[in-house]
């Protein structure tokens, strides 16, 4: 009986990566030589819609006057725009510093202090839902530096009633600083530049990526605000937007440059969050996407591949287990035996170094050079991902099982710091 | 000893395609953040400004005759008062005119600048051609990259306008002329081109009036047909190709996914997107006067007589007007 559990699982791990390597290398191949679906930054308009650009903020003294800086340079017309910076609980000099800007700007910046309560980005966007005086509300972290034109950008898409929230291209800024930045920043790009730039040429579903985009406040409202239980509050409103027949579009030439984790436990306890509030979104929302009228086939295979993104690696630490068991069980027969090499080409060739493809075909479009040499050293990484990923899963489950809401834990910033 | 070559060759196989890396690890060559141009700021009048920018110290100078020009190698500048370039001649030289710059017909030159206007015969090809005045062209000019005009610019009949022209006033176009970015605070056809009549597809979903009634905004899965004569208070979006009637009137965004088909007399006061194809009827307008917004397309565009945008019309691969 364990033996037969344990080969079917075998061939289902087969299955899976075949799926998603034909996914990726479709991906790839879509963005580099199909043509590409136009946005809608061209859309030059003289009356630009009233705006609320939120950014939440958790003692990010280092970093405010930055954001807060940047957007008040930019191109959008003072008279349109509102900036509301959420101090959410900090410890540090925020409130003061948003204070500072309340008093010279006290038409445009609007600073909202959460002195207590429920902590974390999804309470404070839902306090934005009611605060916000437009429909249009753009999301920036604190640590982002949006240029002086992305606003219009982004509000551009709003121009399509069918839009629910645009997303826009993050690029880390201290990609040169160490080894794991390095890495990151060619996985930003392949997940951008090619990943998300695909799928909206596909008319599949982009994925609102909870910062450098936005979203219409009376949509949002009308499918019940965020949900508190997750802690990717991004991906769950990209699902939930869909399953009601409203899309996300994605804005590759709207970049805005972030700041990636410097250290590999600030990356870890990110990854960890990630995969936790994911594999939620996953879980309540899986059904939806499955069942919505509003969804093509091609369209609920997107959703439920992207939904289930975080849970595929530990299933292939799984399967590596379980085929070494059935080795040395025994227990291999040929067909399984088959199976497995199969399984281990795939997962080689296609499967793990799918995204790799997406990633090189990213760099070159980017114009990237040397940085290419680092390819390899994406497996190690992704190795390291799995492991922080299933620890994501198992809090996932632990969240399921003891109903329990998961804790918001803020990545570090290394701004400023020497470290 | 044959497990320990095993060992190490199965070590240095898997090794191998990181080695190329060390190299780039130990002495970093492309290790900076991909560059962002923070600065940037969509201005459809984006390349004429860079070039009154540039030209400012030269004309600000008021020094007759031949200067040298930025850094460029094979072109200097003449400065004048009023030049006029001869039938049929040909420069390399920029032309800069304090007032009026007024090229014979047939003349081929490169930049031309004319303080109060320019004037231009019929059949004169140029590379770039920016006025702080008003600018005509005659009938089959040719402008290779852009043109800008601060007041008007009326263009004749069979001209090329390269990547973008633009004006701080009116734009008239004559027939068949050919562009791909035109701005101004209007843009209009005056022609005496026949206008096709494109058709809608025989699938195609029609709204009516009472379909409509349930707004605010229509989303419509596949091609669709906007009867004749209908007001939409809203903005409308079609997965498939958008026909319009005539004398529709469209008060938000018309958005195709497909193409979009805007026949004689129709109006909509927001942005016209067609993904794959633009037609502007004859007397159709796209904005409101004083309001720009945007008529666009990743395909080809036409314009009949009498269409006018408000604004800016993109046309990816080319447009034209009947």
């Amino acid at each position: 009986m364990v033996v037969i559990a344990l080969q079917g699982y075998a061939a289902f791990i087969v299955l899976v990566m075949i799926v998603f390597a034909v996914r990726h290398w479709y991906f790839t191949l879509n963005r580099l030589w199909s043509p590409q679906r136009p946005y809608y930054q061209d859309l030059f308009d003289s009356e630009l819609p009233h705006i609320t650009v939120v950014v939440p903020m958790h003692n990010e003294a280092a970093v405010a006057t930055g954001v807060i800086d940047a957007l008040l340079d930019s191109t959008y017309p003072k008279d349109r725009l509102e900036i509301l910076p959420f101090d959410d609980q900090s410890h540090d000099d925020t409130s003061t510093i948003l204070h500072e800007y309340y008093e010279r700007y006290p038409n445009i910046v609007k600073p909202v202090y959460m002195l207590g309560g429920l902590r974390g980005k999804p309470n404070a966007l839902n306090v934005a839902l009611r605060l916000a005086t437009h429909d249009i509300i753009l999301v920036f972290d604190a640590d982002y530096t949006p240029g002086k034109d992305i606003l219009r950008a982004l509000t551009a898409a709003f121009s399509d009633p069918e839009v629910g929230a645009v997303m826009g291209r993050v690029i880390p800024l201290n990609s040169g600083k160490n080894f794991l930045t390095r890495l990151l920043s060619l996985e930003r790009s392949g997940g951008y530049q090619v990943d998300q730039q695909a799928r909206y040429n596909l008319d599949l579903l982009p994925q609102y990526g909870g910062t450098v985009g936005g979203f219409r406040r009376s949509m949002v409202t009308r499918i019940g605000g965020f949900d508190l239980s997750t802690l990717a509050e991004d991906t769950d409103l990209t699902a939930r937007l869909f399953i009601e027949g409203r899309k996300v579009v994605y804005a590759n030439g709207s970049e805005c440059y972030e700041e990636v984790p410097e250290s590999w436990p600030a990356r870890f306890r990110q990854l960890r969050r990630w995969s936790r509030g994911h594999n939620r979104a996953f879980f309540n929302n899986v059904v939806g996407i499955v069942r919505s009228t509003h969804l093509s086939f091609f369209q609920k295979l997107d959703g439920v591949l992207l939904l289930s993104v975080y849970i595929i690696p530990p299933l292939l630490l799984i399967g590596f287990v379980a085929n070494a068991l059935l080795f040395f069980m025994g227990a291999l027969p040929l067909w399984s035996v088959v199976a497995v090499v199969f399984f281990v080409v795939a997962f080689n060739s296609f499967g793990n170094f799918a995204p790799v493809y997406e990633i090189g075909a990213a760099e070159l479009i980017d114009g990237a050079g040397r940085r290419l040499l680092l390819l390899p050293y994406l497996y190690y990484l992704f190795l390291f991902n799995s492991w922080a990923v299933t620890h994501g899963l198992i809090d996932t489950i632990g969240d399921l099982v003891k109903q329990r809401s998961p804790h918001w834990d803020k990545t570090v910033r290394f701004r400023g710091s020497n470290t | 000893m044959v497990a320990i070559l095993s060992v190490t060759a199965f070590v240095a196989v898997f090794a191998l395609p990181l080695v190329p890396g060390l190299f780039e690890l130990a002495r970093p060559r492309d290790n900076s953040g991909l560059p962002i141009a923070l600065n940037y700021s969509r201005d459809p009048r984006f390349f004429s400004q860079s070039f009154r920018v540039k030209i400012a110290v030269l004309c600000e100078s008021r020094a007759f005759g031949r200067a040298r020009f930025l850094d460029r190698r094979n072109e200097d500048a003449i400065l004048g008062k009023r030049p006029c370039l001869a039938p049929n001649s040909r420069t390399t030289d920029v032309q800069i005119a304090n007032e009026r710059l007024i090229c014979g017909a047939g003349a081929t030159m490169t930049d031309g600048y004319g303080g109060k206007s320019i004037s231009c015969g019929e059949e004169v090809a140029a590379r770039t051609l920016c006025s702080d005045g008003a600018v005509v062209l005659g009938d089959r000019c040719s402008v290779e990259r852009w043109i800008d005009a601060e007041s008007s610019l009326d263009v004749g009949n069979d001209c090329y306008l390269g990547m973008s022209a633009s004006s701080g006033g009116f734009v008239t176009l004559g027939g068949g002329v050919e562009f791909e970015r035109v701005y101004g605070e209007r843009v209009t056809v005056r022609s005496a081109g026949e206008a096709p009549s494109p058709k809608p597809t025989k699938d195609a979903i029609v709204l009516r009036e009472r379909d409509i009634a349930k707004g605010p905004d229509i989303i419509v899965r596949g091609d669709a047909v906007v009867l004749e004569g209908t007001l939409l208070d809203a903005s409308i979006k079609a997965h498939g190709s958008l026909f319009i009637e005539r004398g529709v009137r469209i008060t938000g965004n018309a958005i195709a996914r497909g193409e979009l088909v805007l026949l004689d007399g129709g109006v909509i006061e927001g942005h016209a997107f067609g993904e794959r194809g633009l037609f502007l009827g004859v007397n159709t307008r796209i904005g409101v006067p004083g309001q720009r917004k945007t008529a666009y397309t990743a395909g080809n565009a036409m314009l009949c007589n009498g269409a006018t945008v408000h604004g800016w019309i993109v046309s990816e691969q080319g447009g034209w007007s009947a």
